[in-house]
């Protein structure tokens, strides 16, 4: 079969091209460092990175939403902490008022602590966070969670909203609790057997009356209704150690998640150097073969031997 | 009488104009498109003495084109398929490193929008975080303009070339016409100039390249053009006349072009463009840019219409009823009008819509919540009392309650569980003073997730596969390239096996013609010698 001399060049040529394209191409490669240069070097792959980098920095930002999350509960807790405290030293004032033994002064004493402890429970239960959120007051987080009306008794202003955060695809954390169940009213029942709902602040308040005019009935009932508080108070720090626990387990989860996309990120991203390398150097020596053996053939012409 | 100085001197001009032959062959070895040339010789009429015929020497034949027909138009639809995928392989690939980009494809945007909803979610009263969603709303707005911007930039870039292929057909085709006035001044194909004939296939290889062609060739060696094989189909170029070709482009149907072929005077449309690179523009524009361009559109749509939808059934943070986050004429500007609205962080509604107190003395143990609101503009605002006799009634009008206790009141579905007692009355109203409330913007971000396109995916996944569909697109091309690559390299080679010049081949003719040549010129000698012997006999 006649080949013709310009068909020899051109096929040389063109075969010496493909393989500096190629050469070229693993040198970007190299250069990068991913196994994708641009996106239509495999659009299938790029679509599997673009999934992985989205649920990636989906992470983050439970992350983020976590470290939010456990600020807002830090303030919680240190409120609740200080209120626990506070509670359960009315509650021994309460234990020892009910001692016969104590004289009217002694009780008017007691009552002054009781008011000045009651003072600090009502500044801790209108806690801020260090963004400014009334812990306690529900949704309605910029303004006051209880208020004292002109009378001096307390009101709660808040709403009884649960703020839900997601932390991850599958889980939502509860980042507050309404302050009326945290400061939680009381139930009384009056001599006629009427049960009504007396408030947690009122509730002390009336505690401290009973104890300046004296009146034992209403000081014994003053205990029931601390201890009462207390409990409540109580079952507050308890689930707020729960939501604790889940912020700590959750930020393991998200950490053992990420560490798995981005171990399925690299595999599909990175590139393979050892490989790379090999293949660079396979077709290096290709085009080196090609070079080599167009430089014999082009010389290899009748004419080289007509003289 | 056989006169031998007369056949040497023939021979020597047959010689001379045979390496002559090879000289012209060696001298266009790299012109494009040039055919191998060939002398024939023929013997000279013999004379007959008597009984017998001595011969009387060689004449020149005939030069003529090393040319096979077959291989030819071989060459010419192989060209034309292997043109095809190029353009299909260049845009598509464009396409896919636009929209395929991990920072400038719609993903990562659509993830900050999404990720800055989930921040807020868990501080909505925070104004920086308010301004950060609106920042990122705005970033995927700018997002979705972008590529529609590319993808319109493409379909402008495609237009442009298919005005440009179609100039050079109709150039072309002047040229042919040209060639083909010249070649019918003489009736016999065999007798034409080579050099004629190798511009004639030149200019039809060019056309092949641009879109198929069939050839139908006359005696004369002038040809007729069709783009299909049918007759009545259009002529590009016929004996005396050539087509002049445009095309119109509908700017609200992208990715449409219609071919228009002028033949008569009149300009006709014509579906006939196949193959080529002009087919391949054609097929590109239809089977990916549209496409591509329609359902980022939808894209663009369902994320507008989504978003929208939960803020206009939410309050801001003054306790407003939203209004629309982004341009909701996205339906009909597509990906391209995609604005935001807002630019007030207060106006971006975090909290759920409604606020429901029961009443203080409520005795029993109902409650009431609301789910599915309907858009609009109802601001709610009204007391439900119930008693036994009456059931449930907004200010004194009985409400239809339905099976299972829910009843519909301004377009918001309520839903009533546990049991009244009677005189129990809930006040409903909007949710005002609920900066901490993230019942809304926490659905914003789980958009994110949820199937919301029309085939029941999520936006990102949904658009990952768009992008795949058009990689799949030019992986094809490029497989479908490599083999007619093959194809056209074989018919190059089997065109070059008969009209390529061979510098070995040459170089033997060479020889051989001069030593004919050599040999010719002794027969002169050897006339010469023989008249000097006849002269000198003394």
């Amino acid at each position: 079969m006649k080949i013709s001399t310009s068909q020899t060049f051109d096929t040389a040529v063109s075969q010496m091209n493909r393989q500096q394209s190629k050469i070229a191409e693993m040198q970007a490669k190299l250069a990068s460092g991913n196994q994708l240069v641009k996106p239509s070097d495999d659009a299938e792959k790029s679509g599997i990175i673009q999934r992985l980098t989205s649920a990636l920095s989906r992470q983050d930002s439970f992350e983020a939403g976590l470290d939010r999350a456990q600020s807002r509960l830090l303030a919680e807790q240190s409120a609740l902490m200080s209120s626990e405290n506070i509670l359960q030293r009315i509650r021994e004032l309460a234990v020892r008022a009910g001692n016969d033994s104590l004289s009217v002064a002694d009780k008017t004493v007691i009552a002054g602590e009781v008011s000045s402890l009651r003072d600090e429970l009502f500044a801790l239960a209108n806690s801020q966070d260090v963004n400014g959120n009334y812990v306690f007051a529900g949704s309605a987080v910029q303004s006051a969670a209880f208020v004292a009306a002109a009378d001096g008794t307390i009101n709660y202003q808040g709403d009884k909203n649960l703020s839900l955060v997601d932390v991850s695809d599958y889980r939502t954390l509860v980042i507050n609790r309404p302050g009326d169940e945290v400061f939680k009213p009381v139930a009384r029942t009056d001599g006629a057997g009427e049960t009504t709902s007396i408030g947690f602040f009122a509730a002390i308040d009336d505690f401290a009356d009973a104890l300046i005019a004296d009146n034992d009935v209403n000081i014994s009932r003053g205990l029931t209704e601390v201890s009462s508080i207390t409990e409540s108070m109580g079952i507050a720090i308890a689930d707020l150690g729960n939501r604790m626990n889940t912020v700590d387990s959750q930020r393991d989860v998200l950490a053992d998640t990420k560490l798995r996309y981005q171990e399925l990120l690299s595999n599909a991203e990175d590139l393979d150097y050892a490989t790379a390398v090999t293949q660079l150097s396979a077709e290096l020596l290709s085009l080196e073969a090609a070079q080599a053996s167009f430089a014999k053939i082009s010389q290899l012409n009748l004419f080289n031997y007509l003289r | 009488m056989v006169d031998i100085l007369n056949i040497g001197a023939g021979a020597t001009q047959l010689y001379r104009s045979a390496l002559s032959t090879v000289s012209n062959n060696i001298a266009n070895m790299n012109t494009d498109g040039y055919t191998r040339q060939v002398s024939a010789s023929a013997e000279n009429t013999p004379i007959q003495m008597g009984g017998m015929f001595v011969g009387d020497g060689a004449r020149l034949a005939s030069i003529t084109r090393a040319f096979s027909e077959f291989n030819e138009s071989n060459l010419r639809n192989s060209s034309s398929d292997l043109a095809n995928q190029d353009p299909m392989i260049k845009y598509t690939d464009r396409v896919v490193d636009i929209m395929g980009s991990k920072t400038a494809g719609l993903n990562s945007a659509l993830d900050t929008f999404f990720n800055s909803a989930r921040d807020l979610s868990s501080d909505p009263g925070s104004t920086t975080l308010r301004n950060g969603y609106l920042r990122d709303a705005d970033g995927l707005a700018v997002r979705f303009r972008e590529l529609a911007g590319q993808l319109t930039s493409v379909e402008e870039e495609t237009q442009t070339s298919i005005n440009s292929q179609l100039t050079s057909l109709t150039s072309l085709g002047k040229q042919l016409l040209a060639v083909n006035q010249l070649l019918e001044k003489n009736h016999s194909g065999n007798q034409q100039a080579p050099a004629l004939l190798d511009q004639r296939d030149n200019i039809l290889r060019d056309m092949a390249e641009i879109t198929k062609i069939h050839v139908k060739q006359n005696t004369s060696g002038s040809v007729e053009v069709r783009l299909d094989s049918q007759t009545g189909t259009p002529v590009v170029v016929e004996a005396l006349r050539s087509t002049e070709f445009s095309a119109t482009f509908d700017a609200t149907k992208p990715g449409q072009a219609e071919i228009l072929a002028n033949v008569y005077g009149t300009a006709n449309p014509t579906a006939s463009v196949i193959g080529g690179s002009l087919g391949g523009l054609i097929n590109f524009r239809t089977q990916i840019l549209a496409p591509t361009l329609a359902s980022l559109n939808g894209l663009a749509e369902v994320v507008a219409t989504e978003v929208n939808a939960l803020q206009t059934t939410a309050v801001d943070a003054g306790g407003i009823r939203g209004t629309n986050l982004f341009n909701a004429d996205v339906a009909t500007t597509g990906a391209a009008g995609f604005t935001l609205l807002q630019t007030d962080a207060s106006k971006v509604a975090a909290a759920g819509l409604l606020k429901i107190l029961p009443n203080a003395g409520n005795t029993g143990s109902a409650k009431l919540d609301y789910s599915q609101i309907a858009s609009g503009t109802a601001t709610p605002n009204f007391t439900l009392s119930f008693t036994t006799a009456a059931g449930y009634s907004i200010g004194g009008a009985a409400v239809a309650v339905d099976a299972n206790g829910g009843f519909i009141h301004e377009g918001i579905n309520y839903a009533v569980t546990g049991t009244p007692a009677n005189g129990d009355t809930f006040t409903v109203g909007l949710n005002t003073n609920a900066a901490g409330d993230n019942r809304n913007i926490r659905l914003v971000a789980q958009l994110q997730t949820k199937e919301v396109t029309a085939d029941g995916r999520t936006v990102s996944d949904s658009y990952v596969d768009m992008v795949n569909v058009v990689g799949a697109a030019s992986t094809l091309a490029k497989i479908s390239k490599d083999a007619l690559q093959v194809v056209y390299d074989q018919a190059v080679m089997e065109k070059d096996k008969i009209s390529g010049v061979s510098l070995d081949q040459e170089a033997a003719d060479l020889i051989r013609f001069q030593q004919a040549f050599q040999a010719a010129a002794q027969i002169i000698q050897t006339s010469n010698k023989m008249f000097d012997s006849i002269i000198g006999i003394r």
